[in-house]
């Protein structure tokens, strides 16, 4: 009985009056966003290839081992023994670096099923039926996203101890309101075209309208959602761990070796620009990748 | 085209306005220099004009003292109370000691001297302390030092007073009560019990009666007056001109400014933007040689790896002693402090003078340590070291055992966490495996360095028992004799190294910076920054 | 008009109320005692107690709450326990930095993605706007901190003498002190300004107006300033409001960096230090900030700009957010 309590407020999007003349409207979108798009994909992909083949050539061979210290080799600017220099205790920073790898991707992609898997589910709710659930969905989400991220990741970590599932799950909550967000907003729009409307009537069960129909709308717009969230993991978790909470010790991640490599900024500049570059890579990739899939989205959105 | 010219034209002065601004700041940055070296030349001159009756030969030699002049000093703290008796951090306490005298001083070698007392005496079982109090001493708010006001701050530590719950230094705790005698002048103390270290915490802060803004304003007889205090930024204090010593300080002017981060701080330091800056390793002295001579200063800081007695598998003292034969301390040192440090064998520290038992050694020999682990049928053995993350030198130095560790066959995982936690689940819960912390003490004396490892003590967080070890601590408070003590001290450090109580790593040795220009830091065997002896040359 | 606030205010209310009891919350979990931190490792179990009970710790969470309550409606925001200092007067201190820090920030990320976004508006698609894009859309992908490290590294081989040091919050003064940490929020949030403004105006070009100005002979310039830049103002500002209620947040981390005496660095003492008044304190102001902040925005898309108010403008209107929750909402999260 849900569906008749929503409201119809918003006219129908394809009303809108346009002032741009249909055939203009196919030659920017063909030629100049499909371009932009594809040129999009292709540097994220390019990007995002280096730290694959660093994640291939870490499965099969390290060069030195990660964590045994040798301080007679300790801040050697890069050479051919070590790419990217040693650190302070003379660990080669090349194979640190490229063993940090799998676990922030395993991180990122953690924080991110949380988010996106809570946050269809509310946004879903909330933007179908709205209401109740839209409201203290919405003023929830509001208080998450006021309370600055870093803090909530220093209380969370400081209440649940350090650990890679307490970094996931505290990063995961933050991330759902946003997943919340963008899913909401797709749900809100194309739940008040005609097509639900006429779906509603002939009698298709809420269910079957969300998943079949409405689901399918959103799904691009979603995957740049997640590519971007993914992006965003990373500097999340890189935050964290610059600032030493989270991630143990014991565990090799980016931020902590920033962290590590500040206090010798000035003596050896390489421990900290390696990891961070690094970084950079990782997130710009991703975000080539979810800038690539939004036109994509926006591109469908006007069809 | 002309459309796009002024298009340009206009990126054009928005880009220019950008490189203004850049150029406004670099600019700047000269002229502030050029400031600064005149504002100092100025006052050097102004002061020797300003005040002839303050000291009567004006030196104008370079590398003597002059009088005049300010410095900024760089802290790695954020202050707390400024009220002598509540203050707890150590930052703090190194700054505030400016503004206090105590009935006597601490003095660089270890030694104690009459400060506000004139003298003092006590009784042969060290239960009745008499001072002699100092006449003509004045606050910095004018009133004039009285016996009242001593009763008063011994009580107000003490937590004598009618609103207090606890004692508020928890050495003063044994005084059972302080009287005055107005003819003689003196101020006489009775303790509960005998503590022959008592004296060493009569460099406690005098303060006036009654007086309630220490916390804000605070007032002492100290050689500088508190101005100003802005929550993590600076601290600012002035001469004293009414010092009751000899001489004023010579200093007009100290600024210490609060900067979290010595790493953070090291671009300010490059430019000589600090006069002073202690607790730098000695690392950074190769970056900051040209400005800055560097001092190293005592600490009496006792790292230690602290193994929990009461939990598997270090309630069995062969495990202990395996894991101390298998640490390369001084690769320690090397690898953490820059080899500024001194490798340690029990739980006292050289600046401890002759109660630091010298006579200690222990052989570094991994494997017998294995075999040892081996024969008691401990394999594959995982420990976890549980460190404050806050401080970076215990993370590194947990860092370095986990990878000493692993050479006899044991697995450390090493787990950080915030100090709020550390001091509730590690200190006081006693609920972890191991940690890495320094002991610091405010007092120096032996028994409260000793004090954790006596098991009736809320600080003996290793869970250390030995009975022996009790009956010779006890013994050592009531004894006065100055060499029969030293001897009862050496021998808690032989139990405590024989029992392998932890492992003891390292007395840790910090660096001060100090601007060129300046001369007489001095280094005492405690956390403070006296200004007292600073000069310009 | 008056329904509309009052309900938005009513909304704004519950937001703030949430975020309190959230702390209040996360402050019951979290282990360590304020007191022990306080007195160090050297106190007697006796002194830890009894500050305690002075500083009412163990008292029973709906008495908190309500005395907290009752406080915040005097417009009292409680007593710092580690700094023994009101948290009104703390926070009147620390303030300033912060807002003169967001406010410079903010001011960089204006003069330089104005002629930016101008520049790679000329001509969609060219290299030049490719470029530009390029190159912003990298600075957005550099994590704060290790932007921080870059600029230091640059700063100091180039002698700029950009440090902090003796340099006061005096105006020239400040300019260069701030310069680096403001440059290094600024840099990563042009890309975002820029993209706004830049669609915009692209947007507008399309439009039919433009086209009836070429007709009518004005010059290319003139129809991009007196037109287009106009027009494409709305939807600017509006993604600078809420760039500068972020950029608000993104100082925490880098008064972290640069040492700053600002909130940020206030903030992480006081959790650090369990002092939960002062933290309480903090989060409420930089929550109402950015609550406030987001008011406006939505405030003046509702009101101000007419395009807005008619129905029809709905879904643009609710494009536009998707856009900025895209671009801002998931950047938010982190600094």
């Amino acid at each position: 009985m849900m569906k008749f309590k929503r409201k119809f407020k918003h006219k129908d999007k394809n009303n809108q009056i346009s002032f741009i003349p249909d055939a203009q409207r196919a030659y920017y979108r063909t030629s100049s966003i499909n371009k932009v798009a594809k040129l999009q994909f292709r540097i994220g992909f390019m990007l995002l290839l280096i730290p694959l083949i660093l994640f291939l050539i870490n499965l099969l061979y390290r060069p030195y081992d990660t964590t045994s210290m040798n301080m007679s080799e300790r801040f050697t600017a890069p050479n051919f023994s070590h790419w990217f220099g040693t650190d302070n205790y003379g660990r080669d920073i090349f194979t640190r670096v490229m063993s940090g790898l799998p676990l922030t991707i395993f991180i990122s992609i953690g924080i991110n099923l949380i988010g996106c898997l809570s946050g269809l589910l509310i946004g879903a709710l909330s933007g179908y039926y709205g209401g109740v659930v839209d409201y203290w969905g919405n003023r929830i989400g509001d208080a998450l996203l006021s309370i600055p991220a870093i803090l909530m990741g220093m209380l969370f970590v400081a209440t649940f101890g350090e650990g890679i599932w307490q970094v996931i799950v505290a990063l995961g909550i933050m991330f759902i309101p946003s997943y919340m967000r963008v899913i909401r907003s797709g749900f809100l729009e194309y739940s008040q075209r005609n097509f639900v409307k006429r779906l509603q009537l002939i009698g298709a069960s809420s269910g079957r309208i969300i998943w079949r129909h409405l689901f399918p709308q959103i799904r691009t717009r979603l995957m740049s959602a997640i590519a971007l969230g993914f992006a965003n993991a990373i500097l999340a978790e890189s935050s964290l761990s610059f600032l030493g909470l989270g991630v143990p010790m014991s565990q090799i991640t980016w931020g902590r070796m920033l962290k590590d490599a500040q206090g010798f900024l000035f003596q050896a500049p390489w421990s900290a620009i390696a990891p961070g570059l690094m970084i950079v890579i990782l997130v710009l990739g991703s975000f080539f990748i979810s800038n690539g899939l939004k036109q994509f989205s926006q591109q469908r959105n006007m069809t | 085209m002309v459309n796009k010219k002024k298009v340009m034209r206009i990126v054009l002065v928005i880009l220019s306005l950008v490189l203004f601004l850049t150029a406004c700041g670099k600019k700047d940055a000269e002229k502030d220099t050029e400031k600064d070296t005149d504002d100092t030349e100025q006052t050097d001159q102004g002061v020797i004009e300003d005040d002839p009756d303050e000291d009567d030969k004006v030196i104008e030699e370079p590398g003597d003292p002059q009088q005049g002049g300010s410095v900024i000093v760089g802290i790695t703290q954020e202050l707390d109370s400024l009220d002598p008796y509540l203050a707890a951090a150590a930052g703090t306490k190194e700054v505030i000691y400016n503004f206090f005298d105590g009935l006597v001083k601490l003095m660089p070698d270890g030694t104690f001297e009459p400060a506000l007392a004139e003298s003092f005496d006590f009784s042969d079982d060290a239960t009745e302390f008499t001072f002699k109090i100092r006449t003509g001493v004045k606050f910095h708010n004018g009133d004039d030092l009285t016996l009242d006001d001593v009763v008063y701050s011994l009580e107000r530590a003490a937590g004598m007073l009618p609103d207090s719950e606890a004692a508020l230094i928890p050495q003063l705790a044994i005084i059972e009560s302080v009287s005055a005698d107005t003819e003689a002048g003196t101020v006489t103390v009775k303790l509960k019990e005998s503590d022959a270290d008592f004296i060493t915490y009569m460099t406690l802060a005098i303060i006036p009666q009654d007086y309630t803004e220490q916390a804000q304003k605070p007032i002492g007889t100290g050689p500088f007056i508190f101005t100003e205090y802005k929550t993590q930024t600076h601290l600012k204090m002035k001469r004293n001109p009414d010092y009751w010593r000899d001489r004023t300080a010579y200093l007009d002017e100290v600024t210490f400014m609060i900067v979290p981060d010595a790493d953070a701080a090291i671009m300010d330091l490059q430019e000589g933007n600090f006069d002073i800056f202690p607790y730098l390793t000695i690392d950074k002295a190769e970056l900051l040689k040209d400005k800055y001579d560097f001092i190293a200063a005592d600490s009496n800081m006792v790292q230690i790896w602290g193994l929990n007695n009461q939990r598997a598998p270090f309630d069995d003292p062969v495990v202990r002693k395996a894991i101390n034969m298998a640490i390369d301390k001084q690769m320690l040192i090397d690898a953490v402090t820059f080899g500024e440090g001194r490798v340690l064998e029990s739980g006292m520290a050289p600046p401890m003078q002759d109660y630091y038992n010298a006579d200690l050694t222990s052989p570094y020999n991994p494997e017998e340590a294995k075999s040892m682990l081996e024969e008691a049928g401990y394999q594959d053995l995982k420990i976890e070291i549980t460190v404050p993350g806050d401080y970076v030198i215990h993370v590194q130095t947990a860092e370095v055992l986990a990878e000493q560790l692993k050479q006899i066959g044991v697995t450390a995982e090493v787990k950080t966490v915030d100090w709020g936690t550390w001091l509730s689940d590690v200190y006081m819960g006693r609920n972890y495996d191991s940690t890495v912390i320094a002991l610091t003490f405010d007092y120096v004396a032996p028994a409260t360095v000793l004090r954790h490892y006596y098991s009736k003590s809320d600080n003996n967080f290793i869970n250390f028992v030995s009975t022996e070890f009790d009956e010779l601590y006890e013994a050592a408070l009531s004894e006065t004799d100055h060499a029969k003590r030293v001897e009862l001290y050496h021998q808690m450090q032989k139990i405590l190294q024989d029992d392998a109580a932890s492992v003891f790593l390292q007395n840790p040795g910090t660096q001060t910076a100090v601007i060129k220009t300046l001369g007489g830091y001095t280094t005492y065997p405690q956390y403070v920054q006296d200004m007292y002896t600073v000069y310009f040359k | 008009m008056t329904r509309y606030l009052l309900k938005k205010a009513g909304q704004m209310l519950i937001t703030l109320l949430l975020i309190v009891l959230i702390v209040f919350i996360m402050f019951e979990l979290i282990p360590g005692s304020p007191a022990r931190i306080m007195l160090g490792m050297n106190a007697s179990q006796e002194q830890v107690a009894a500050l305690e009970s002075e500083l009412g710790i163990h008292e029973p969470l709906p008495l908190k709450i309500n005395k907290y309550f009752v406080g915040l409606l005097q417009g009292d925001l409680g007593h710092s326990i580690h700094f023994d200092k009101s948290v009104g007067e703390l926070i009147n201190e620390a303030a300033p930095v912060t807002f003169s820090l967001a406010m410079y920030a903010f001011v960089l990320i204006i003069v330089l993605s104005v002629p930016l976004a101008l520049l790679a508006a000329r001509k969609q698609g060219s290299f030049l706007d490719n470029s530009i894009r390029f190159v912003t859309e990298t600075t957005l992908a550099i994590p704060p901190f290790f932007m921080a490290i870059i600029l230091m590294l640059i700063f100091r081989t180039t002698q700029l003498g950009l440090s902090s040091g003796r340099g006061n919050l005096e105006s020239l003064g400040f300019l260069r002190k701030f310069f680096m940490p403001a440059l290094a929020i600024a840099l990563s949030r042009v890309a975002m300004a820029l993209e706004f403004l830049r669609d915009a105006i692209i947007e507008q070009k399309k439009l039919f107006y433009t086209r009836a100005a070429v007709g009518k002979g004005a010059t290319k310039s003139r129809i991009l300033f007196f037109h287009i830049f106009r027009n494409s103002l709305v939807p600017y500002v509006t993604a600078l409001g809420l760039i500068l209620a972020e950029v608000f947040g993104g100082s925490i981390i880098i008064e972290q960096v640069f040492l700053l005496p600002g909130l940020g660095r206030l903030l992480v003492t006081a959790v650090e230090a369990r002092d939960f008044p002062l933290t309480q304190g903090i989060i409420i102001l930089i929550a109402t900030v950015v609550i406030i902040v987001n008011f406006l925005v939505d405030f003046i898309n509702q009101f101000i700009d007419p395009r807005l108010r008619s129905s029809d403008m709905k879904s643009t209107k609710s494009n536009f957010w998707l856009k900025l929750s895209y671009k801002l909402k998931f950047r938010g999260d982190v600094e």
